[in-house]
């Protein structure tokens, strides 16, 4: 009888880990670790603003279920890692939006979802709407689309991801705080 | 009748009538400003006339005065009647008729902040939209609007950071008659708190801030303050040529944006005379229908999760999917959907929609008692919503309150039928009416109108005839000088467009009856002597919407 080598499954965890054979022990550095872990539970901040919320909503619902990347919604800012800016910033919403991402935990990140978000989108001429969020809070990523099918809010959270991998594998902070 | 309504009004007021006529079906009378509000008591309480509901005010900016119109209905007999005055620019100034409508009082209030319109005697002449000390009154002509892109924004945010030492923080709110109480830290108030709820909280279902005077957890009053989405929509209209207006259309109410661009493309027509060919209009009829469907999916799942039910979220948004893929194989969008043009829709409708369309009534009726299971009959549920938030029909009327939120305290009101537009005449189906006025009564009526919206999908596939699709549209789309208001059934209520023409491409003026804003102020007066929680559950069965309510 012949056994077959069996191919082992490559899992998310054995980018940060390095087996060593036949022991039970693991090499990784703190860094690559927390990393690790902050990737695979990056809770957002329930924060609709305008129609992108609905979306946003259906991304979280049965068929295109966010949860399966570690992705659950927080109401409060001080419980999320995310903040997704799914709407039209307003002038008088403006204060707002900074002050719940003053009040989130560090690292913090935020996704622009949306045109209006990015750039004002078609109400860019509008008096009370503000040209993106970027003139108020750093944003990591920006997703197009008026709104964004859910499927590109999904490749935009994975994009976060990458970023959040390489940052961890370069061992560096988030330069975040010399932007703003 | 009509005439009635016009010698009745002369008789009692000989010199108060300057000129009368005749338009979309209703009574148009320009008055003098001051003999407003007499002939506002007298068109409410006269037994034969009984206008008791304000549908809608609006103010328009026309270069050398400002011209008020109030579109007045009465619920019983169906009938309209307008009233038009003009103020002077300068220093416009009007008596409030709050006194007679209590419905008037967030419609004067927006007028005030867009137009600079003063209305004496308003119990609390505040901005609405805007936040106060904005420079300018955006929807007059000669407003200029900002160019700079950090207008409005502060240059240094640090005043927002969380570095400052919570010890030394001062305790500041403002107490219920209005002055400013700083305490100092570390004393504990036990008498009338104010907290409030929102911007960002999980079930205000957006961008809207309540301010709660609470006594322990029961609620002493409650005061709604909105604009946190205001996108100043009606100024961009008049930015925007008549077809560059459609998709903007798409986000007032985004929940049910077939219904957005089926009231402001019926106004562009019956302003214009575009014919509709009958294809079209069964095509606009199953688009309506369907999202009305799926606007209440929405609510069932919100309103499930605001009660702290997530099953009924999951389960409504998979049927939800359903719709929406019907609509994306039509028009290619999800959400914003673009599709209706003067005179027709942009395409047919593709290859197999019938057979797709019929597979997900047959699916959806099955999956009706699955809801009724989980959520309507589930016993926690009815504890959370029945007698809460109760709102009488009188009162309901009183306010403005449209739709649901007005047919869940008995009044059978529905555009749909007391003033059928488009082919709504020819279906058959029950306007859904429940007598108590609570939040669970306002839950029962979008339930059954789930069950009559598809009823009228399937006879709209049976008759949908063969032919033509659309009228041909020039290239540059012109109305002719005029003036239109046009209001349908949609899934939020009675949503109307008061459209302007000056003959040139783009709208003089245009203003959007939003059943939403009307609707939310009646809130204060469901909410009071309840409990916190319950005025996440009657906010949640008022189902509003904030793209409308702050346009």
């Amino acid at each position: 009888m012949r056994i077959e080598k069996v191919k082992p499954i490559k899992r998310p965890i054995d980018a940060v880990i390095e087996p060593i054979p036949g022991g039970t022990l693991m090499l990784t550095t703190v860094e690559k670790a927390l990393g690790w872990a902050r990737e695979n539970s990056l809770w957002y901040m329930l924060f609709g603003l305008a129609c992108c919320a609905i979306e946003m909503m259906a991304t979280g619902a049965a068929r295109y279920d966010f949860d399966r990347f570690g992705m659950m919604f927080r109401a409060s800012p001080r419980q999320a890692d995310l903040m997704i800016v799914a709407g039209t910033v307003t002038k008088k919403m403006a204060y707002r939006v900074r002050r719940l991402y003053e009040q989130m935990a560090e690292p913090r990140y935020v996704l622009s979802m949306g045109s209006c978000a990015s750039a004002g989108g078609p109400f860019h001429d509008s008096y009370s709407v503000v040209r993106g969020v970027d003139l108020i809070v750093p944003v990591d990523i920006y997703v197009p689309g008026c709104p964004p099918r859910p499927e590109a809010l999904l490749h935009a959270c994975l994009e976060l991801h990458e970023k959040i991998r390489a940052e961890a594998a370069a061992k560096g902070r988030k330069p975040q705080e010399a932007q703003s | 009748m009509s005439e009635m309504v016009e010698s009745a009004v002369r008789q009692h007021f000989p010199d108060a009538v300057v000129e009368s006529g005749a338009a979309d079906g209703a009574v148009v009378l320009k008055i003098k400003p001051e003999s407003l509000i007499s002939i506002g008591h007298f068109l409410k309480e006269t037994p034969e006339l009984r206008f008791d509901y304000p549908a809608s005010i609006t103010g328009v900016d026309r270069d050398d005065r400002i011209e008020l119109i109030y579109h007045l209905t009465a619920l019983s007999s169906g009938e309209r009647v307008t009233l038009r005055l003009d103020l002077d620019r300068g220093s416009p100034e009007v008596e409030s008729v709050t006194p007679v409508w209590r419905g008037a009082d967030w419609q004067e209030r927006e007028i005030y902040d867009l137009l600079g319109v003063r209305f004496k005697g308003h119990p609390r002449l505040e901005r609405i939209l805007l936040p106060e000390g904005w420079e300018g009154h955006p929807l007059r002509k000669d407003y200029v609007i900002p160019e700079d892109d950090r207008h409005w924004l502060p240059s240094d945010w640090s005043v927002l950071s969380e570095a400052s030492v919570p010890e030394q923080a001062q305790v500041c709110y403002t107490t219920p008659e209005g002055t400013l109480v700083c305490e100092e830290p570390g004393r504990l108030r036990t008498e009338e708190i104010q907290i409030s709820m929102g911007p960002q909280h999980p079930s205000t279902h957006g961008v809207l801030r309540l301010e709660l005077v609470l006594d322990g957890e029961v609620v002493v009053d409650c005061r709604p303050d909105v604009g946190y989405l205001h996108r100043g929509m009606e100024k961009l209209a008049e930015m925007r040529t008549y077809i560059q207006f459609i998709p903007i259309t798409d986000r007032f109410d985004y929940l049910s944006s077939m219904m957005n661009n089926a009231v402001y493309i019926g106004a562009v027509e019956k302003l214009a005379r575009t014919e509709v060919p009958e294809r079209a209009q069964y095509i606009r009829v199953i688009m309506m229908e369907l999202q009305r469907i799926a606007s209440h999916l929405v609510f069932l799942g919100a309103m499930g999760l605001d009660l702290g039910a997530t099953t009924p979220f999951l389960y409504a948004f998979r049927e939800r999917e359903d719709i929406l893929d019907l609509f994306e194989m039509t028009c290619g969008a999800r959400l914003t959907y673009n599709y209706f043009r003067p005179g027709g829709v942009s395409r047919d409708l593709p290859a197999g929609f019938d057979q797709k369309c019929r597979a997900y009534i047959n699916k959806q009726r099955a999956r009706l008692p699955e809801y009724d299971d989980l959520l309507t009959n589930n016993e926690i549920f009815i504890i959370r919503m029945r007698d809460v938030g109760v709102i009488s029909g009188r009162d309901a009327i009183d306010y403005g309150m449209s739709g649901p939120n007005l047919r869940g305290s008995g009044v059978a009101y529905d555009v749909r039928r007391s003033d059928p537009y488009s082919i709504y005449e020819r279906f058959d189906f029950e306007v859904a009416t429940r007598p108590e006025g609570d939040c669970l009564a306002r839950y029962h009526v979008r339930m059954q109108e789930i069950r009559e919206s598809l009823k009228i999908v399937e006879q709209a596939l049976d008759g949908l005839p063969e032919g033509k699709l659309s009228y041909k549209t020039p290239l540059v789309f012109k109305v002719p000088e005029g003036e239109v208001y046009h209001h349908i059934e949609s899934s939020r209520g009675d949503v109307g467009v008061y459209l302007v023409s000056d003959g040139s491409p783009k709208p003089y003026r245009l203003k959007w009856r939003a059943p939403s804003f009307i609707s939310l102020q009646a809130l204060p007066q469901m909410v009071r002597g309840w409990k916190v929680a319950d005025v996440v559950a009657t906010l949640g069965s008022l189902d509003i919407v904030l793209g409308e309510v702050d346009r």
